[in-house]
């Protein structure tokens, strides 16, 4: 899982985690290296600009992302120019950001380059839409926050990584995460009619613990845009799906949960899942089994 | 040129008020430019009051629907066309010593869809609209940066300099590459150690043991109790290459930079050429999306010659088109003749009156936006102020408030009536006071709207006791058919069902009124509802003056 190029080929992978500094960038270099070893072109973008300085999965500074001939990626004007990699501009986005205009590119040249993307659920879908409808790549990988999400959601085939890292302080956090993540991601799509019966609530707004207290006794099911706008933690979901159904407008495939371990063994980690969230868990692509690296 | 619109300095409210009345929105979510420079403008919502400029409008839509319709045969002469102004970009604003790279690659994609865009219309179209070829040398010039006639990059081709660079780091990187490769390599033969295209690898502390005696090949660092964390190490090779590469790379940028430095001239020189183009484009744009409209809705051209009549035949108010579509109703179009000052419209409530003067502006906005209107007929003037005086949907007017706010807007209405003409329209104003005292009022705003030249008034009311007067026309909505409603009416059908077709049998038409009492719909209406028939018949002898 995770570490062919068949897992991301012809599909829009949205590479997200929890916080900063979780290893989403490193991850994503890991995969578009796999797309391009398949002979592919990827087209590849972030969503505004994380700032982080060092990433977990290496621990070291932050790498810029290796960039390939051929590729098609989304930054601003300056950092495509200062990556060397020789930018014919495709498009530019309206607006701008804090580092100038932000433009789609093909790299005539290989190079690396720091991903400035446009901030807004907006912007992420008029780049998604400009790449799918120039026919400029067929598989795209985006780096951003777990709520920009949402635009991918209604692209054909689309999915998403979860990277998230932990040590041995905030084990019992992280698996926290993993496990409500999992469960966020096997919510049914609401069915047809939904909302016309006594007891079923669609709710236009996000499902907090506040917005779920203040449901009369008598609502046995509710439903989301996506799961995205569910704010309740792994505890409170979990009782809320004791005793209701939950549903999503539209749901959003989990292609797997990345998780990178510092000072923690992955038995330690594991052990403290369900089975269904363990099932789609994959660790560090960089970590090499002893097998590989004897 | 003078254009109001919504949050224009000039009388704003006035036509903000007018607009939201007219339920002129509603039109223009349907006018759909391409371009957008075309939006731009769509946006600013702009209700002119020079007539040559409108006229100069209704001409543009007129020679695109006669493209149109001339490429009706050769449809995918009208898809390129939309093709290319869909794709027009954003220019630069204004012009600089430097322009950025996106920056010409926007002016380049501009003059590569105008071209695409010249390409598919006709001459005739083309010099109608002023679009003659633009910056071709300019064009020419950034032809060379780019695989496509829309992308744009600093190519080889614009100095023999730079493609000597470009290939010294070709294979400079190829010879780093090869470095790469060859660390990979030694990498998993001495030590098992394979990156498969990572640049690093975390690797067990059993395994890395070794590694930590080879420095030459490999950057080892503690990554945490479990792991290190490998990279190849560079040689004195690689660094010297990336010095190379460095060198190398600071003198492309320097001539990439001195390149666009000169593009940037030449962009500089041509941007007022540029703009203008882009102007005429946008022209021709808005002039397509008005005649798309006049095709599928079967518009008309508006006869703006008038002195002061106001005539309408056929009129389709739009909005309540569409509603009385999707409700099962018949809608009536409006056809009527106003060649007095002033009008009053009487009627019954729900008769239609009030929407008989959302008609009037709705056609008035719609001509003085440069508009065809759907009609078969429609002949105005250009006025230089439209406005509204009454309640605003959302609004609820009631009390002493209610009745401050309708002078307000009578006020404004009155002090904006100067020099270019107005037309204004007052629904049940005065509604909110006694009736005597709002037939009072009526009365004497009337006879002084008549004195004033250019002035064209409508007045919608159900108060019938107004003091006539020969400068005004007074009309009704024809009201219920109560012989076609009772013939229809069930005795048993439940009350909506028969509210329902009462509803069917309103005619939505002017005619004369003649002073008195006038017929009564409400009590007609409620006695086919039901209303026991002592009330009705008491309620008659009071109207007639029986009682």
């Amino acid at each position: 899982m995770l570490d062919r190029a068949e897992d991301f080929l012809g599909r829009v992978t949205f590479v997200t985690g929890p916080e900063k500094h979780c290893g989403k960038t490193t991850f994503l270099n890991r995969a578009l290296a796999l797309v391009r070893a398949a002979g592919e072109r990827p087209a590849f973008l972030s969503v505004g600009y994380d700032g982080e300085a060092r990433d977990s999965l290496s621990a070291a500074r932050k790498p810029s992302v290796p960039v390939a001939a051929g590729d098609v990626v989304v930054s601003a004007e300056r950092f495509l120019r200062d990556g060397r990699i020789l930018p014919e501009i495709l498009e530019t986005l309206p607006g701008g950001s804090a580092f100038g205009r932000i433009c789609v590119a093909r790299a005539n040249r290989s190079g690396r380059i720091v991903l400035v993307g446009p901030e807004g659920n907006q912007g992420v879908s008029r780049v998604l839409s400009f790449l799918r409808d120039e026919g400029a790549a067929r598989t795209i990988l985006v780096d951003g926050a777990i709520n920009r999400i949402t635009q991918v959601a209604s692209w054909p085939g689309a999915r998403f990584v979860f990277v998230l890292r932990t040590d041995a302080a905030g084990l019992d956090k992280a698996a926290r995460q993993a496990r409500r993540l999992s469960l966020l991601s096997t919510l049914k799509p609401v069915p047809a009619g939904f909302g016309a019966g006594e007891g079923e609530v669609l709710l236009a707004g996000p499902l907090t613990a506040a917005t779920a207290a203040a449901l009369p006794e008598s609502v046995r099911g509710v439903s989301v845009e996506d799961f995205t706008k569910v704010f309740l933690e792994d505890g409170e979901l979990r009782s809320f799906l004791s005793g209701r159904a939950l549903f999503v407008g539209t749901p959003i495939e989990c292609a797997g949960i990345v998780a990178v371990l510092r000072g923690v063994s992955r038995d330690a980690f594991l052990s403290r899942l369900d089975e269904g969230t363990a099932s789609r868990v994959v660790f560090n692509p960089y970590e090499l089994s002893p097998e590989a690296a004897a | 040129m003078k254009a109001l619109r919504p949050g224009s300095p000039l009388a704003p409210e006035d036509l903000a008020d007018t607009w939201a009345f007219s339920r002129a929105e509603e039109f223009w979510e349907l006018y759909r430019p391409f371009t957008p420079y075309g939006k731009d403008r769509r946006d600013e919502r702009r209700v002119l009051s020079d007539l040559g400029e409108i006229e100069r409008l209704l001409d543009g839509t007129e020679a695109a629907a006669a493209w149109l319709d001339s490429a009706r045969e050769d449809p995918a002469a009208r898809d390129r066309a939309g093709y290319y102004l869909k794709r027009m970009p954003r220019l630069p604003g204004s012009a600089k010593t430097e322009y950025e790279l996106a920056e010409i690659f926007q002016v380049k994609k501009f003059l590569a869809c105008y071209s695409g865009l010249r390409v598919a219309l006709d001459e005739r179209t083309r010099a109608s609209f002023g679009l003659e070829p633009a910056a071709e040398a300019l064009a020419a010039e950034l032809a060379k940066g780019g695989s496509d006639p829309e992308t744009f990059f600093v190519a080889d081709a614009y100095d023999p300099a730079l493609a000597e660079v470009r290939a010294s780091i070709a294979r400079t990187d190829a010879d780093l590459e090869s470095a790469r490769l060859s660390a990979e390599t030694r990498l998993a033969a001495r030590h098992g150690v394979r990156l498969a295209g990572r640049d690093f690898a975390l690797v067990p502390r059993a395994a890395a043991e070794a590694l930590l005696a080879d420095r030459d090949l490999a950057v080892v660092e503690p990554y945490d109790d479990r792991l290190y964390l490998v990279h190849p190490a560079a040689d004195s090779r690689t660094l010297g290459l990336r010095d190379r590469r460095d060198e190398l790379a600071a003198r492309e940028r320097n001539l990439e930079d001195a390149i666009l430095r000169r593009l940037s001239v030449l962009v500089a020189a041509a941007l007022p050429e540029i703009c203008n183009t882009a102007e005429r484009v946008r022209d021709f744009d808005l002039a397509l999306a008005r005649a798309r409209l006049c095709r599928d809705l079967g518009l008309v051209r508006p006869d703006l010659s008038s002195d002061g009549d106001w005539e309408l035949r056929k009129g389709r108010f739009l909005p309540c088109e569409a509603e009385c579509r999707e409700l099962g109703l018949n809608y009536t179009p409006l056809a009527a003749r106003f060649d007095r000052p002033v009008t009053t419209i009487f009627g019954s409530n729900m008769g239609g009156k009030t929407v008989a003067l959302k008609t009037v502006l709705f056609f008035q906005v719609l001509a003085q936006a440069g508009f065809h209107v759907p009609a078969v007929l429609f002949r105005t003037r250009v006025y230089a102020r439209l406005s509204y005086v009454g309640e605003l949907a959302g609004e609820r007017l009631a009390g002493l408030s209610g009745f401050g706010w309708e002078i307000h807007r009578f006020i404004r209405a009155w002090e904006g009536m100067g020099d270019g003409g107005c037309l204004a329209v007052f629904d049940e104003f005065a509604r909110t006071t006694s009736s005597r005292e709002a037939e009072a009022l009526l009365s004497a705003a009337q006879s002084e709207l008549a004195a004033k030249p250019g002035v064209k008034s409508f007045f919608a009311t159900h108060f019938r006791g107004l003091a006539r007067s020969p400068d005004v026309a007074y009309l009704r909505m024809k009201g219920l058919d109560r012989k076609a409603a009772s013939e229809c009416l069930g005795a048993d059908a439940p009350r909506a069902e028969r509210l329902a077709r009462i509803n069917r049998h309103m005619r939505y038409e002017l005619e004369p009124d003649e002073e008195g009492p006038g017929p009564s719909d409400a009590l007609t209406v409620a006695a086919l509802l039901g209303l026991p028939g002592e009330i009705v018949r008491k309620a008659e002898e009071v109207v007639s003056g029986r009682q």
